[in-house]
């Protein structure tokens, strides 16, 4: 398999464990740029803005997932952090959403808003619309095979999620995401051990077997989408525990990257590493090691390499507008006049 | 930074050294890359050209006989003795740490595949058939050279021979003896008098012959700092002309090189023999790049004629910690070759001859320090490729499909459109330089070559 190695990357110190799902991009404070959020088992969020941390929010409990989205359909998305001691915080910037966000008074840093008892043992979270009207569901993914749906309902006093259903599943949950049917239809697909998933739509539900898998030898642990070579077409990004990342893309190419140290946790996705640049897409990593790696250079041409003759045979141009259909059979003599062309003195 | 990337990066187990990446070209001129380890491991990287032209690398381990337990590799050099077909020799130089007697050293020759039975490379086959040689001292760059022998029974014939530089200051050389199936060492003063006296360890030497191995350039690097080289006749076996400097610091790597690419012109009824015989090589505009460890490396241009008076400094080539290696390799494909060097402080530094003057051109950092490069088609498609031995791993690097492709297309209507043509073919240089004018700091960035005929007045203005 080929592999790369990527080399600009932006560091910074990080102390505590993360837990896999406790690391997230998202736009929290409605720039329209994303930030990297990272919860600790110390019960610390950090939110990083380019290459510098914006805010610090300590004091929670040990961090077990985060998400950020419109949890509260209201338009401004917010920050939902889910804590191993059982409550679930939502922190929403209180700035309103302009234009020129420095000529704000209101200062654009998060607030918590809103506090909830929610089962100890949620190890994810997932925020989409799940039954496709038109509101944002909170899927919540527990230890114990149990998997749950809240919605946020207004009242007069503020508001708070309310539990819409309860599924559960054959065995341990892998992973959740929310795919759509070729009619639009939301599905929520629920990881299973053995390569398996599960289907629930929101009221039936039913199993499938896997349908597409490529064999790696690392056991992976996160999977992002991410679109590497700018086709505008994504790719599918795979970490493994031992910091082996897996870059795979829709016609099954793919590229390796050895990450050299151990993993804590990875997401992948477009961030902005200074406040004037655009958002470029990053690989980040968080490791054992007290460090969080922001890997910012990391756009391929394409997946698999290809060869300048292959090209030159295919595209019907210049080459065989001068040269006699030999040539162009003949590999050794087309590979010397290519080599003659681009690296020799030329004399006319 | 967009214009040349990875292909391929592969992660060795153990660090290897300046002396452990060697090429390997076969008679079809498909090229291999061999690169060792510290710790007995030597892999082969080859590509494999797909029909849906997709590149596969493959790096393989070659399990080479006579390497011991504990044993490390220093260096190792490749060549091949025929020249109509595959006859490589292989040679690997080992240390076996010893702490109670001295440090066992060898010089390990492989070589004799079975021709026989298959004329191209079987570096498996050649692997299993080992030559030991015990040496006496602490082996350093393993290189290979022609000398003229005198032979009894015939008229005095070329051969290639081993050069191998020593802790006891001097430097080796061992002559196949195919008769007694062994090897024996030549006097140094007798075939190479330019390097019987050294004042310390030769880090690295480079011999270039002339066409009709008449002369004979030899430059030297010493862990001293003394530089030297020396122009050598080789039918009278006298030195010419002998010029030495002395850097602070050790000199890491010479290397000596033509400006101007010469590439064997193919074999078509396109170009004229008018033409091809314009395209001939000045052998003795010969130029030397030194790399040092401690101060600036250089450039000295013309040396057979001006000695080391033209001397270039490359501009903050001592920024980034020594420079460990460098290479000649034409990454803007103009015609003439850019230097590139390699630092401890793993930075790529290029840089370019313009307006007789050595420039940084563009600098590129990587993750390990940087021990050796090579610029060659592995690939085999007719574009080379920027090898790069790191401490940490190998990276295969491949300049931009497209620039390359989009030039390969101009290029080939300048060289074979007629003259009342050529205006068109301006225009559509200028608007390629245009295009690429986006990757503005990329490295080795391919749109200031478009204009690369040199001869013609009207369009070099343009360039």
């Amino acid at each position: 398999m080929r592999a790369v190695c990527f080399v600009e990357r932006i560091e910074f110190e990080l102390s505590g464990n993360v837990f896999k799902n406790a690391i997230t991009l998202g736009d929290v404070d409605n720039d329209g740029h994303s930030e990297l959020i990272i919860g600790n088992s110390d019960g610390d969020i950090s939110i990083f803005k380019g290459d510098k941390c914006w805010q610090k929010l300590s004091g929670l409990g040990m961090v077990s997932a985060i998400c950020v989205g419109d949890v509260m359909n209201c338009g401004s998305n917010a920050l939902i952090v889910i804590c191993g001691d059982g409550w679930c915080h939502i922190y929403l910037s209180l700035q309103p959403k302009t234009e020129e966000p420095e000529e704000s008074s209101v200062s654009g840093k998060l607030q918590r808003i809103h506090i909830q008892r929610i089962p100890p043992n949620t190890k994810m979270i997932l925020l989409g619309d799940i039954d496709n009207d038109g509101k944002q569901e909170l899927v919540m993914g527990l230890t114990d095979r149990v998997v749950r749906s809240y919605r946020w309902q207004r009242s007069v006093s503020g508001g708070k999620l309310v539990c819409l259903n309860k599924w559960e599943c054959a065995r341990q949950i892998g992973s959740l995401t929310l795919n759509h049917g070729p009619q639009g239809a939301p599905c929520l697909l629920v990881s299973q051990p053995g390569g398996t998933y599960m289907r629930i739509r929101t009221e039936a539900k039913e199993t499938d077997e896997n349908d597409k898998s490529i064999q790696v030898d690392h056991r992976l642990f996160a999977l992002s989408k991410l679109d590497l070579t700018g086709d505008g077409r994504d790719e599918i990004v795979a970490c493994s525990w031992d910091g082996q990342t897996y870059i795979v893309d829709q016609s099954k190419h793919s590229v390796r990257f050895q990450l050299e140290e151990s993993v804590a946790g990875f997401c992948a996705g477009m961030y902005s590493i200074s406040t004037t640049s655009s958002p470029v897409p990053c690989l980040i990593y968080t490791t054992f090691s007290n460090k969080v790696y922001i890997y910012h250079n990391v756009k391929l041409a394409s997946l698999a390499s290809k060869s300048l003759m292959f090209k030159v045979v295919e595209g019907k141009d210049a080459v065989n507008e001068v040269c006699a259909e030999d040539v162009v059979s003949d590999r050794k003599k087309l590979k010397n006049l290519i080599e003659w062309c681009l690296y020799n003195k030329h004399t006319l | 930074m967009d214009n040349i990337r990875d292909a391929h990066y592969f992660l060795l187990p153990t660090q290897g050294n300046i002396y452990t990446l060697s090429k390997i070209t076969q008679t079809n001129g498909d090229n291999k890359v061999l690169f060792a380890s510290l710790k007995r491991k030597l892999f082969l990287l080859e590509y494999d050209d797909h029909r849906d032209g997709c590149l596969k690398p493959i790096i393989r381990e070659i399990l080479f006989t006579y390497i011991p337990n504990g044993a490390e590799i220093i260096s190792l050099d490749v060549f091949n003795k025929s020249t109509v077909c595959d006859d490589f020799f292989i040679g690997i130089t080992i240390i076996k740490p010893n702490p109670e007697h001295n440090n066992e050293t060898y010089l390990n020759i492989y070589s004799e595949q079975d021709l026989d039975l298959n004329p191209e490379l079987n570096i498996e086959s050649v692997a299993q058939n080992c030559l030991s040689i015990d040496l006496n001292f602490v082996p350093y760059q393993l290189y290979h050279s022609q000398v003229l022998r005198q032979f009894d029974d015939s008229d005095p014939r070329r051969e290639t021979v081993w050069l191998l530089s020593g802790s006891d200051i001097k430097v080796h050389i061992f002559q196949e003896d195919r008769i007694n199936h062994s090897y024996i060492e030549l006097d140094v003063d007798e075939y190479f008098p330019e390097l019987s006296s050294l004042p310390s360890i030769v880090i690295w030497m480079d011999i270039v012959y002339t066409h009709d191995q008449e002369r004979r350039v030899t430059a030297i690097g010493c862990e001293c700092g003394h530089m030297q080289i020396s122009v050598v006749d080789t039918v009278k076996n006298i030195i010419l002309s002998c010029h030495a400097k002395q850097f602070e610091g050790s000199v890491s790597r010479v290397q000596l090189f033509n400006l101007n690419n010469y590439v064997n012109s193919p074999t078509l009824n396109l170009i004229s023999d008018e033409h091809r015989k314009r395209e001939t090589k000045d052998e003795m505009a010969m130029n030397l790049v030194v790399s040092s460890t401690l101060q600036l490396s250089a450039v000295f241009m013309d040396i057979v004629n001006q000695g080391l008076n033209r001397r270039f400094y490359l501009e903050s080539s001592d920024k980034y910690d020594s420079v460990l290696c460098s290479c000649l390799a034409d990454v803007d494909m103009d015609g003439e070759v850019e230097v590139i060097i390699g630092t401890y402080a793993q930075e790529l530094l290029m840089y370019k001859y313009e307006n007789e003057k050595w420039l940084l051109k563009s600098r590129r950092s990587l993750e390990h320090p940087i021990q050796s490069l090579l610029y060659l088609d592995v690939t085999g498609d007719g574009m080379k490729e920027l090898i790069v031995l790191t401490l940490g791993g190998l990276h295969v690097m491949q300049h931009n499909q497209d620039l390359v492709y989009g030039m390969l297309q101009n290029r080939l209507k300048q060289l074979f459109c007629s003259e009342d043509e050529q205006t068109e073919e301006k225009d559509l240089d200028k608007k390629t330089e245009d295009d690429c004018t986006d990757d503005e700091n990329g490295l080795f960035n391919l749109s200031e070559s478009t204009i690369i005929l040199s001869s013609s007045p009207e369009i070099k203005t343009n360039a």
